[in-house]
């Protein structure tokens, strides 16, 4: 095993950790479901609590758990992107805007299960010894506890999705007007450029001195 | 390190009182206050007013960037209130400059401005990569204030030593014809936003604010004068700092969130208006900077409650518990000296120093050189123009003047 490899992937994984139990700070204090806030609690609690168990592991490899690996410094973009997401979230609706929040938390734990599956892999490769005890030790711990976040949190998003799909009652239109769109412009004519799998959509290939496909819905709508 | 005992102060930045945020705009006659006078203010009162104009500014204009990139109306309702605020004392702030002041002598100040904050800051700086690059800067931003007070004597017949009163020494640096360099070789390594000590991250900003300022200055009034030597050396040092502005954001590290970058503008206001306010000695202008600190203490609070509410981070956690301010606007003459007489030579390439005898053939740089300076150099020809004048020194300073004349041309290529 390549030690200084390990030391490097651990920490990504504990600042992967680090940015979970922040997004568990803000998604909490934010959301207005009883049962998202309590579920929202207990799994921050627990990723303190993994926090704690990385940094040990680190110290027990012989590492400093305040030295931040390259791939720490991308995982940190990465969680600190799911959370710069309410910058850009102005038009959702209240039950859109949790929604989102239990979306950033699945994509987080997603990542985050990842992580302690490969731990838990490795600790079986490894040679019975020192680092492969004190490995096991900590995903004995914490693996079970990321299943159990992963789940809840695909199934929960499921069930939230579903419920505004069918039952209930629709959001309201306006939340749209702090965006400056077309009225009523056609979906398909205001995306002048979607990418579809091959290349650009049609509408994007128009030559310039062509009209848009913006102007001529705006003046079909006017 | 052999600078002198400081007095520093320690603040709470997070707790410590502030004004509220809706008490904080003021009357058309509040906001304009009387000038000072340029006869007898204290040169660092005058580096201070042009500082904070600077860091307001800087301030503001970030404050729109990060406006422009949010969609969340919160966030954009506490930037247009703060941002408002920050406007109201940019005005109170620059409106202190008198109208008998010219240009040419507040662009003498505003050398001094980058000299003395330069040079302490590289004295302060705990990262030896970051103090580098401050010593780099100082360098160049020390020989733009020799090539202006010759302008300022040839122009306007006046010495510069009026303005600097012998805080600062006028003698030339690294000439500034060798400031020119091709953009890229501008970059450097960024720090490290998880490891930087704060207070690199405030000097920093501190610097890119001030930066920026001088170059809108220099931007903005440069086209003002008719006369073509002076019209020309705006542009030439102009562009020297657009090139320091490239320089010092380049340290920026590009993780830091749009929030994370709020708070740290706001504790770099706080930072700036407690040195003013402890060492102010124009006690109608110490109020000024008491007001504004207290202001700023307000919206970073709010600002740090955003940053909890939106990414789950106490800002103590980013910046430390509490804020020591030690910097002063005071002489830096032996430190200046003694990083003229080691670093003059130096070049830039690669994030990396080196003598300018080193520096291969590849060097981007030789070819802009060439290009800007291919038929003429502003900041050279004002030397040549000096030295033509027939007339023995009589004023005071124009023996300094001469003498700085001297070695400006010895150094020539
Ligand atoms: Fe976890
Ligand atoms: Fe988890
Ligand atoms: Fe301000
Ligand atoms: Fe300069
Ligand atoms: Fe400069």
């Amino acid at each position: 095993m390549r030690k200084e490899a390990l030391l490097d992937k651990l920490s990504e994984f504990l600042m992967v950790e680090q940015c979970g139990w922040q997004l568990y700070q803000v998604v909490g204090s934010r959301t207005q479901d009883a049962e998202l806030r309590e579920k929202y609690a207990e799994f921050g609690a627990q990723t303190d609590r993994h926090r704690t168990v990385l940094i040990q592991l680190i110290r027990q490899l012989g590492g400093d758990p305040d030295y931040v690996s390259p791939t720490a410094r991308v995982a940190q973009v990465k969680s600190e992107a799911l959370l710069q997401s309410a910058l850009q979230s102005g038009p959702l609706s209240d039950a859109e805007r949790e929604a989102s929040d239990l979306e950033n938390v699945l994509l987080a734990e997603t990542k985050d299960h990842a992580d302690w599956q490969l731990l838990s892999q490795l600790a079986q490769a490894l040679p019975k010894g020192k680092v492969r005890t004190a490995l096991e030790a900590a995903v004995a711990e914490v693996e079970p506890q990321e299943d159990e976040h992963l789940q809840w949190a695909a199934d929960k998003l499921a069930a939230v999705c579903l419920e505004a799909l069918t039952s209930a009652p629709l959001p309201e239109r306006g939340r749209l007007t702090r965006c400056v769109i077309d009225p009523a412009a056609p979906m398909k004519a205001i995306h002048a450029a979607p990418v579809s799998p091959r290349s650009l959509l049609e509408t994007a290939r128009l030559p310039p001195s062509q009209e848009t496909p913006a102007s001529r819905t705006a003046r079909s709508a006017g | 390190m052999v600078s002198p005992p400081i007095e520093a102060v320690t603040l709470d930045p997070w707790r410590e009182p502030g004004i509220p945020l809706d008490e904080q705009y003021r009357s058309w006659k509040q906001r304009v206050k009387a000038p000072y006078d340029k006869h007898d203010v204290d040169a660092y009162t005058r580096t201070r007013v042009i500082l904070m104009n600077g860091v307001e500014n800087g301030s503001w204009n970030f404050s729109h960037h990060f406006a422009r990139s949010t969609d969340d109306f919160e966030i954009r309702s506490l930037l247009a209130r703060t941002r408002m605020v920050d406007q109201q004392q940019q005005t109170t702030i620059n409106w202190l400059n008198p109208a008998d002041q010219t240009v040419l002598e507040t662009t003498i100040a505003y050398e001094q401005v980058a000299i003395d904050l330069t040079a302490y800051f590289a004295r302060n700086e705990p990262n030896p990569f970051v103090r580098e690059a401050f010593n780099f800067g100082l360098l160049e931003d020390f020989d733009h204030l020799y090539r202006y007070s010759e302008l300022l004597d040839y122009l306007e017949g006046k010495d510069p030593n009026s303005i600097v009163q012998g805080k600062t020494e006028i003698f030339p640096g690294r000439p500034t014809s060798e400031h020119h360099n091709d953009p890229e070789v501008r970059l450097l390594r960024h720090y490290e936003k998880n490891r930087a000590h704060p207070l690199s991250k405030l000097h920093t900003l501190t610097l890119l604010c001030g930066e920026t300022q001088t170059y809108n200055f220099y931007k903005e009034h440069g086209p003002e004068y008719g006369n073509r030597q002076a019209r020309e050396l705006y542009a030439e040092i102009g562009e020297v700092e657009e090139e320091h502005v490239t320089f010092y954001e380049s340290l920026l590290d590009p993780t830091e969130t749009l929030l994370q970058r709020q708070v740290m503008h706001q504790l770099m206001e706080v930072y700036n208006y407690q040195h003013c306010y402890a060492h102010e000695t124009d006690p109608r202008i110490r109020l000024i900077w008491d007001e504004f600190l207290h202001m700023e203490l307000e919206q970073l609070q709010l600002w740090g409650q955003m940053l909890l509410r939106y990414e789950g981070i106490e800002p103590e956690a980013l910046f430390g518990d509490t804020l020591t301010v030690e910097f002063r606007f005071e002489e830096n003459k032996g430190y200046i000296r003694k990083v003229l007489g080691q670093q003059m030579d130096l070049r830039q390439w690669n994030s990396q120093w080196m003598d300018k005898a080193d520096v291969s053939g590849e060097w981007p740089s030789h070819r802009y050189k060439e290009l800007v300076n291919a038929d003429g150099i502003p900041s050279e020809e004002i030397v040549d123009l000096q030295m033509l004048r027939q007339d023995p020194p009589e004023r005071p300073g124009e023996e300094l003047l001469a003498r700085a004349r001297e070695a400006a041309l010895e150094v020539r290529e």
